[in-house]
């Protein structure tokens, strides 16, 4: 059975000028230990996505369709059963871990206080487990580090302490809202490495929330493309690399400048990421898309599953070669002057009408 | 085609977001703040009664047709001495706002323009002047000066100075620091320009609400002074006047001076504060 | 790089010490430590690390919004003193401007964009009235907005386009430098690919100097011809970016290239950095 399971749940928001729509119907599935990358630029709904799962959405906010942790919907649960899956089985890391660590007290009265609530343990056996635990997340003078304030720390160090955390209690599924987001390149590095190690050590499923598809490539098994509310594909991240199938995962990878290779110009997707409320019929992505044909702004394109990858495009069969093509912007010239001949400007306004 | 190129739409919002905060409580206070203000406007057009002048075989009458309210123990009219008394009381406490207001104003855009030093500084004043409670800078400004409306609301506008000048300090800290008056002031911009023109009306919003919640106080005090015998002085009409000079008729069994003051001063002032407590409670809580 | 008279920017032994901490816990920070760097005119210089590497506090003390301890700072061929007076920012804001990280923050909420740009072109060409509301459409379009974004606040805009504004609010003072401190790092992938596009079409039409604050090196390979890699306040490695990102020297270099996620990337543990974790 899968350990996560959503079956298109749409999310509305009630705000001045009439209902919003945040989810347009998410649906998948996340295997024992399986990591998924949820992927998306701001207003994907890639965040609301995960906050669904622990029912920690925004308030007022209504929720539908069905969110089942291991077969059992977590929409209906009460308080108390809401707070035991809270406790036991997922646990969630969030981008700023200041805020998950209550400033007056150090880690070790924050790691064994938890241990010592959740598992009954005694106090010298959580403070002996916290210690293994801190040890394990790659932090070097542990007694130093038990014995800190939140606010003696550097923001990495505290993301460290929030994972060894969530690892305690052996969850079966992690949730990860952009956990490296705040911290440094080299600090990310670090801790994605310990966060990888972990959820492999423990058997733990992963949704992991980021706008960086690279960062995800590197510890997702597979990856969920969202744009404006709604998931557009989901493949693997080397079927996504090698032959993306929606337009939207295709440019996403273009326009993103290269570490190794400098563009004369860089591919860009005119206009701006839209919100899901602001989608009126037709693909979503019809408006920025060099590809769109007059039937994408008519019909909604429905997600199809074919052959362990999923895609929401009308055109995604007969776009196949080009999308799995050559980068348009290494070498110039390649795709209609759609993508690269146009100066930038116009495009977004007109995107924006 | 103008809207429409906007990513975010927004219709030009004053009037209608300004009801929403308020609420439907907040708008009672307003209208009930309308209505005062009104009243002690066209206070002649209401009553012909002179509010000072009244003849002592008329003392102590019940409302009637001639007196709607009656008259107290000098024989004046009731009706005349709470709609004149509105005008001191309202007056009165405007001036410590504005007064007030303004210096707090004055100071936290000085305080954030150059922070460090003269930051610390005016801190430093500040955290004195809190030091006295309002009431007792207030008389001794009296026993220093005199007796008078004047040198009460002028005591008491400088004791206020510190609550809205710590919290406009802050919130004028805050936008000094982020980036676009940062790029004001790499033009070359003066101090006195970049804090009037980008800071100032980004903090307004504090500003107006503090103003309001110290309207509420300031209206108290002042009767509080007045009932004291050291602000307002007789036969001037003042709410505060009028419960104190109500006491001894109080006991005489003519409440009804020292109760229609009292009440007078707490519609008001809960007005104010209900205004006051929405204008920064939803700001808030509500969007950046 | 050799400090000839083709450089618009010289900057030699800048240093700048912080106190932070409170109280026992005092001490002082080296924000810029000995750093000397020149940028030839109408070139692109990355300056790239990480926090605490002292890369935003060069930028806000070449353009004036810091003061250094010690250091000569010359710009476009004239010395720039360190406690400038009004009209001497004022000349310095003609040759140098600013675009600044958060979208959002840089302009004020309250004033609407043609507003913003206007006051740029009063306090430094005196253009008003109708000149001024048609240099205003001309930066409009050179960033790639409409007339009609001029009455817009800064609320209604998106975060792009916030940024476009900012950009072209920096180019109403017709500067030669500009200052980009981590100008698209807060933008979405997508439009972050707009404005690096528009930011060297910018730089081609008007030759304009760019000094670009980044932490990301990709973007540093895709604007700059050199770049100079700056940790704890002190320049550690320098040289042109493709020699500095192809065959980096320096250790710092080396992991900060090899954090970078890419394609066939692994997050891993790299030894020694818990050091600077402990250290910062």
């Amino acid at each position: 059975m899968n350990v996560l399971e959503l079956d298109d749940v749409r999310l509305d928001l009630p705000s001045k000028r009439g209902d919003r729509a945040l989810l347009r119907g998410v649906s998948l599935s996340l295997a024992p230990g399986e990591a998924l990358g949820l992927v998306g630029e701001s207003g994907s709904g890639k965040s609301m996505t995960l906050r669904t799962v622990l029912r920690t959405e925004p308030p007022g906010a209504r929720v539908t369709g069905r969110v089942l942790l291991d077969g059992a919907d977590v929409r209906g649960l009460d308080a108390a059963a809401l707070r035991r899956v809270r406790a036991n089985d997922v646990t969630m890391i969030s981008q700023n871990p200041r805020a998950a660590l209550n400033p007056v007290l150090r880690v070790s009265q924050f790691l064994v206080e938890g241990l010592c609530d959740a598992r009954g343990e005694s106090r010298d056996a959580a403070t002996r487990r916290a210690r293994d635990l801190l040890a394990r997340v790659g932090i070097a003078d542990v007694d130093r580090c038990m014995g800190s304030y939140p606010h003696q720390l550097s923001g990495g160090m505290l993301q460290r302490v929030v994972i060894a955390a969530a690892v305690a209690s052996s969850p079966r599924l992690l949730l990860a809202d952009e956990p490296t987001t705040a911290l440094d390149v080299t600090t990310q590095s670090e801790v994605m490495a310990i966060l990888d190690g972990q959820r492999r050590e423990h058997g733990m499923a992963m949704l992991f929330v980021t706008h960086d598809l690279e960062l995800a490539s590197a510890v997702c098994d597979r990856i969920a493309v969202l744009y404006a509310g709604e998931i557009v594909e989901i493949a693997t991240p080397a079927q996504l690399h090698a032959a993306p199938r929606h337009p939207y995962t295709r440019l996403l990878l273009d326009s993103r400048p290269s570490i190794t290779a400098r563009a004369s110009e860089l591919p860009v997707i005119p206009g701006r990421p839209i919100a899901a409320y602001e989608v009126e019929g037709g693909c979503a992505f019809a408006a920025r898309c060099p590809w769109a044909a007059p039937r994408c702004e008519r019909d909604e394109p429905a997600l199809v599953h074919h052959a362990g990858r999923a895609t929401r495009c009308l055109r995604s069969d007969e776009l196949a070669d080009e999308l799995a093509g050559e980068t348009p912007g290494e070498t110039s010239g390649e795709t209609s002057g759609e993508t690269t001949g146009e100066p930038v400007r116009d495009r977004e306004t007109e995107a924006t009408t | 085609m103008s809207a429409e190129t906007l990513a975010r739409p927004a219709a030009r919002r004053r009037g209608g977001d300004l009801a929403e905060r308020l609420g439907p409580l907040g708008i009672a206070a307003a209208v009930v703040i309308a209505l005062i203000t009104l009243a002690a406007l066209c206070a002649p057009l209401i009553t012909s009664h002179d509010p000072a002048v009244g003849s002592v075989i008329e003392r102590y009458q019940s409302p009637g047709a001639e007196h709607l309210l009656g008259t107290d123990q000098s024989g004046r009219d009731l009706l005349a001495r709470l709609l004149y008394g509105a005008r001191t009381s309202l007056l009165g406490a405007a001036v410590v706002v504005l007064l007030a207001g303004g210096g707090a104003t004055l100071l936290a855009l000085v305080a954030a323009w150059f922070g460090r030093h003269v930051d610390a500084f005016l801190g430093r004043v500040l955290d004195l002047l809190f030091a006295f409670p309002n009431l007792l800078l207030a008389i001794l400004a009296v026993a220093v000066f005199r007796t008078g409306l004047a040198q009460v609301t002028i005591a008491l506008a400088i004791a206020y100075v510190p609550y809205s000048a710590r919290v406009l300090r802050s919130v004028a800290l805050r936008e000094r620091r982020l980036a676009y008056v940062q790029a004001a002031e790499l033009q070359g911009l003066s101090g006195a320009v970049v804090s009037l023109r980008h800071i100032l009306p980004n903090i307004a919003p504090q500003i107006l609400t503090g103003a309001a919640i110290n309207f509420g106080y300031a209206m108290i005090d002042l009767a509080a002074l007045s009932f004291l015998g050291l602000g307002v002085q007789p036969p001037t009409a003042d709410w505060g006047l009028m419960v104190s000079q109500g006491k001894d008729s109080l006991l005489q069994g003519h409440p009804q001076q020292s109760m229609y003051a009292g009440v007078c001063i707490v519609v008001a002032v809960a007005a104010f504060s209900v205004i006051g407590e929405r204008l920064g409670g939803r700001k808030a809580g509500g969007r950046a | 790089m050799s400090t000839t008279g083709g450089n618009v920017i010289e900057i030699s032994g800048l240093r700048k010490e912080f106190a932070v901490g409170r109280g026992r816990r005092r001490r002082t920070v080296r924000a810029l430590d000995d750093v000397s760097l020149s940028v030839a005119d109408g070139s692109c210089l990355a300056v790239v690390g990480e926090s605490g590497s002292g890369k935003t506090t060069l930028a806000r003390v070449l353009v004036g919004l810091e003061r250094a301890d010690a250091g000569d700072v010359v710009l476009a061929g004239r010395p720039v003193a360190q406690r400038p007076r009004r009209a001497e920012r004022r000349s310095r804001a003609r040759d140098i401007q600013m675009v600044f990280q958060d979208p959002n923050g840089s302009l004020n909420r309250r004033r609407t964009v043609e507003a913003a740009i206007r006051e740029v072109l009063a306090a430094h060409h005196r253009v008003t009235g109708a000149d001024a509301r048609r240099r205003v459409d001309e930066l409009l379009d050179q960033v790639g907005l409409r007339p009609a974004h001029a009455r817009a606040l800064p609320g209604e805009l998106s975060g792009g386009q916030q940024q476009r504004v900012a950009i072209a609010r920096a180019l109403a003072a017709e500067p030669r430098v500009l200052v980009l401190d981590e100008a698209v790092a807060a933008l979405d992938v997508s439009v972050q690919a707009q404005v690096l596009n528009l930011l060297a079409e910018i730089r081609r039409a008007r030759r304009l100097t760019y000094l670009f604050i980044t932490h990301d090196l990709s973007v540093v390979r895709q604007v700059s011809e050199e770049v100079v890699v700056m940790r704890q306040g002190r320049i550690v490695e320098r040289g042109s970016t493709s020699e500095v990102l192809d065959h980096p020297r320096h250790p710092y270099t080396v992991l900060l290239r090899d954090s970078a996620p890419r394609p066939g990337w692994r997050p891993r543990l790299s030894n020694g950095s818990d050091l600077a974790e402990v250290e910062t």
